[in-house]
């Protein structure tokens, strides 16, 4: 499965990182391919392009908060849960999207 | 002749000693009998007597029943039906606000966290932290060494008692009439009419008749009675009457035994944290400093004189401070002199917080005493030494001890007030010469009586201004005074052989007057030296810069000053023309406002032009953001209340000249307050280069027992590493992002964090907890370890940033946990950490 998903959290300081490390390691453990791009305290990181959100089986938004750039995912189903759900059951929350 | 009036109590703040006067005062011009009862709790009060009427501690809507009886009863019930229903309305008018406490404000979570219900908000005027029982001050209490005579017959002290009583009725009328404030003539006249109370009046009769003893005791014995009735009563208002009644037996007292024999200052014989309403300076220095652990007052301007006392002597203070009669004597109370609390009922939890608290402030002042005797200088070597206020000559060796580099200002009014003449010149020789042999060589600027305006002085006699504080004060005094002025001139100018002393004269407006001075102190030379006296050649002669004209005058006054010393809580409120006393006026003159920083600067250019001195010994001096600001416009030497010397040594210590020259120029340039102040912010945040992490940040084994001590634990590390400026506002910052949701992850890690302006390095601080706290995780489980990241709020570098959540993916690995858990010292998590996030590699910079 080739997954993409953001991450995003109220200060952008831990949870964002902590929920883009849990997917990433999480999906690649279960065989996906995955790429999360996190908009943190640094802004967006690892971002996302056209082309990989297309390519995309699956799409997940780990986010407390407003997701920039929003209108790339236009027309395409989101899974979106709270940053801590995927900090605190990855594979909970990649099933539920797939 | 009976009849009986029924009705509802109309006043919002029930029946007390005002309200009760008024209608005391009615109800006895008439001969019947008048009687008030409060159908609630079924007590009855003689309206005749303010005490009685007190107790029966009437609230705004009880049922009341006024009952008359005798001859002129009908006449009586006509007239107090009126003026129930009329004039009695008005006699409990608001009282002007004097300073509005903030009772509203919330809490610090931290503290809520640790538990903490009762407790008062106030102004913070001296910071520190004291945990003592309370001392209630204005009660009544007799001169220790007072000895009562022996008592007379009884119907020998029934008549001194009787002269007293009308007397000290005859001071009332007296001081009623010349009192100006409506409320000061409100006070007497519920003075006066607990003196005329038929109560009190026939207890003490009584109690006379019962058995032997002077007018003395049995006053004091009548007024213990009621005290205890109305400290039972439920209100503050009655609880406040207390003090009242004490007032006016202690003024009985005056009359029947003189002055010495009451003392309103209580001794103090352990260590203690003194509430009062207001305090006089006199008072204050009457109090056994040895055991006065902080200071708690319900109005005073945070440059009242007793403040700046305290202040001076680094006594933790609070004022505007509301229901201070919720705090007991013999009470045990924390004053919390960083937050603006006073605390009382500490519960286990709050006690352990506090006791943490106690252990870093200790640690702190032992990581700032390394500059005692380090000379006050900039990073890169600009000489600014910092001196010390004091009020009298025994604080001197005190400051000295505590890293003065010499007294900037000897307030020297202290020693004229609360006494019945002006001190002689051998007891001022004495004085001066006691300060200059304390500070051992080191410069003692003496400032030449500062009287007038708000530090009245009795056997001078000053008349009444309607505008003291553009009145007669400081030298304008000095030309109705001149023996006063040349008996100290003489004293100090004698005592300096002893040392290093200076004198200065404040209140300076003009070059005449400075003129003026200086030949006074040139005549009295000239008389030391015909009485063969040394005559004090070496003494410089110089002067407060506090009134705006002179600083416009600078290159004449320089002509005739040694030196100038900018005194910035007159001279701002002159400048700015805001009372700093008036509370609602006071917030306009602060020293951020670019106008008078330039004001600051021109006054320190045209001091340098002229090729002398220039200092400053106002409030201002002590805010480490302005000393840097100040260093950056070129004052010369700064003075201060003594407690803050260290923290201006360390302040100035972390700072180039270059770098403040740099803010300073930014901050005369800003176009008002709001940007000064971000200049200075942006100055702190992009303050000194330190490294992420240090051991002195890292604890693997802490007691901490709740989420508020571990917290704590790790904001205090912050502060003992030098890396926040206020540990306890980035602890609220901390607490803050806890409410979003919890920073326990699983796995028993937490990484709490924030973005704080009082952070000034960003940093990763580690904490590892010999039992689980809990910190209601995402799993559930308790949390171990805690892992703090604080991070500058104006951090613009992503480089700290990308460490930071290099870190946040890092705690996700079970290796890297296991390895923080089995650490078995701090130099391990150090290294591993150094390691895994790559810093040493590349070396952080800010």
């Amino acid at each position: 499965m080739n997954i993409v998903a953001i991450t995003a959290c109220p200060t952008g300081i831990a949870h964002t990182y902590m929920a883009a490390e849990q997917l990433e390691k999480t999906a690649k453990a279960l065989g996906h391919k995955i790429k999360v791009e996190t908009q943190g305290a640094m802004g967006i990181e690892n971002e996302l392009s056209d082309a990989e959100i297309k390519a995309a089986d699956v799409i997940i938004f780990a986010v407390d908060i407003e997701v920039e750039q929003r209108e790339r995912f236009d027309g395409r189903k989101v899974t979106q849960v709270p940053v801590q759900e995927a900090i605190k059951n990855p594979k909970g929350v990649i099933a539920k999207a797939g | 002749m009976a009849c009986e009036h029924r009705f509802v109590f109309p006043l919002t703040n029930g029946l007390h000693a005002r309200p009760a006067s008024c209608l005391e005062a009615v109800a006895s011009r008439f001969q019947a009998k008048a009687l008030i009862v409060n159908v609630r709790n079924q007590t009855e009060a003689d309206a005749k007597s303010v005490l009685s009427l007190v107790a029966a501690d009437i609230h705004e809507g009880d049922e009341c029943v006024l009952r008359l009886e005798g001859a002129d009863a009908e006449e009586a019930f006509k007239e107090l039906t009126r003026f129930l229903g009329e004039d009695f309305l008005h006699c409990d008018e608001a009282l002007p606000e004097v300073v509005a406490p903030a009772v509203d404000r919330p809490l610090p979570r931290a503290l809520r966290a640790a538990g903490i219900s009762v407790y008062q908000h106030g102004t913070v005027v001296c910071r520190g932290l004291a945990q003592a029982r309370v001392v209630r001050v204005g009660g009544l209490s007799l001169a220790r060494n007072f000895v009562m005579p022996v008592a007379g017959a009884a119907d020998e002290e029934l008549k001194k008692f009787g002269d007293a009583v009308a007397a000290l009725r005859a001071d009332f009328e007296r001081e009623i009439v010349t009192a100006k404030d409506n409320r000061q003539i409100e006070v007497l006249k519920a003075h006066a009419a607990i003196l005329r109370d038929v109560s009190l009046a026939a207890r003490v009769e009584a109690l006379l008749k019962e058995k032997k003893r002077t007018a003395g005791d049995a006053v004091i014995a009548a007024v213990e009675e009621f005290a205890v009735t109305l400290r039972k009563a439920g209100s503050a208002y009655l609880r406040e009457r207390v003090l009242d009644l004490q007032d006016v037996s202690g003024r009985l007292l005056t009359q029947l035994y003189g002055k010495a024999a009451v003392t309103l200052t209580p001794v103090l014989t352990a260590p203690s944290i003194v509430v009062a309403e207001s305090l006089t300076p006199g008072q204050f220095l009457a109090l056994d400093r040895g055991h006065l652990r902080g200071l708690v007052l319900a109005h005073a301007g945070v440059t009242s004189h007793t403040v700046i006392l305290a202040r001076s002597f680094g006594v933790p203070t609070l004022t505007g401070v509301g229901k201070i009669e919720r705090f007991t004597d013999g009470q045990e109370v924390v004053l919390d002199g960083h937050r603006g609390l006073l605390i009382a009922e500490l519960e286990s939890a709050g006690r352990r917080y506090y006791a943490m608290e106690m252990r870093k402030l200790e640690r702190l002042r032992q990581v700032e005493a390394i500059y005692r005797d380090r000379p006050g200088a900039s990073r890169d070597g600009r000489r600014l030494p910092i001196m010390a206020n004091v009020a009298s000559a025994s604080e001197v060796a005190a400051v000295i001890e505590a890293g003065a580099e010499g007294v900037g200002l000897f307030r020297t009014e202290m020693l004229y007030m609360d006494r019945d003449e002006a001190p002689s010149e051998e007891e001022q020789y004495a004085i001066y010469a006691d300060a200059a042999r304390a500070a051992a060589g080191r410069p003692v600027i003496i400032r030449t009586i500062d009287i007038g305006g708000d530090k009245p002085v009795p056997y001078l006699q000053l008349p009444e201004e309607a505008n003291p504080f553009l009145g007669v004060r400081g030298v304008r005094l000095y030309a109705g005074f001149s023996v006063l002025v040349r008996t100290q001139l003489r004293a100090i100018l004698r005592a300096s052989r002893h040392g290093a002393l200076k004198v200065m004269v404040p209140m300076i407006a003009s070059p005449e007057e400075m003129r003026g001075f200086r030949a006074l102190v040139d005549e009295v030379r000239a008389e030391l030296r015909a009485a063969g006296e040394p005559d004090g050649a070496g003494v410089s002669v110089g002067m407060m810069l506090e009134v705006p004209s002179a600083v416009l005058a600078l290159a004449e006054l320089a002509a005739v000053a040694d030196f100038f010393s900018i005194g910035t809580n007159d001279l701002a409120q002159y400048f700015f023309a805001a009372d700093r006393d008036n509370p609602r006026v006071s917030g306009l003159q602060a020293w951020t406002n670019p106008a008078f920083l330039r004001f600051l600067k021109f006054a320190i250019d045209g001091a340098h032009a002229a090729g002398r001195p220039i200092g400053l010994c106002g409030e201002m001096g002590e805010q480490a953001d302005a000393q840097l600001l100040l260093l950056g416009i070129g004052i010369d030497s700064l003075s201060m209340g003594a407690p803050r010397i260290l923290a201006a040594k360390a302040g100035l210590a972390r700072c180039s000249e270059g770098e403040c020259k740099e803010l300073a120029d930014a901050s005369l340039a800003g176009a008002d307050r709001a940007a000064v102040e971000k200049q200075i912010r942006e100055f702190r945040s992009a303050g000194a280069a330190m490294s992420l992490i240090s051991g002195a940040v890292i604890s693997l084994d802490s007691e901490a027992s709740s989420k508020a001590e571990v917290i704590k634990e790790l904001t205090d590390a912050l502060a003992l590493d030098d890396r926040t400026t206020d540990a306890a506002a980035v602890e609220e910052a901390v607490w803050a992002r806890e409410e979003t949701y919890s920073t326990g992850f699983g796995y028993g890690f937490a990484v709490p964090h924030c973005k704080s302006a009082h952070v000034t390095a960003n940093t990763i601080a580690v904490v590892r907890m010999r039992a689980g706290i809990e910190w209601g995780s995402l799993d559930g489980a308790q949390v171990k370890v805690a892992i703090l990241l604080a991070i500058r709020e104006a951090d613009q570098g992503k480089e700290h940033m990308r460490i930071f959540s290099r870190l946040s993916r890092l705690v996700m690995n079970d290796d890297f946990r296991a390895a923080i858990e089995q650490a078995t010292a701090a130099g391990e998590v150090l290294d591993l950490l150094t390691e895994k996030l790559g810093l040493a590699a590349q070396p952080v910079r800010a």
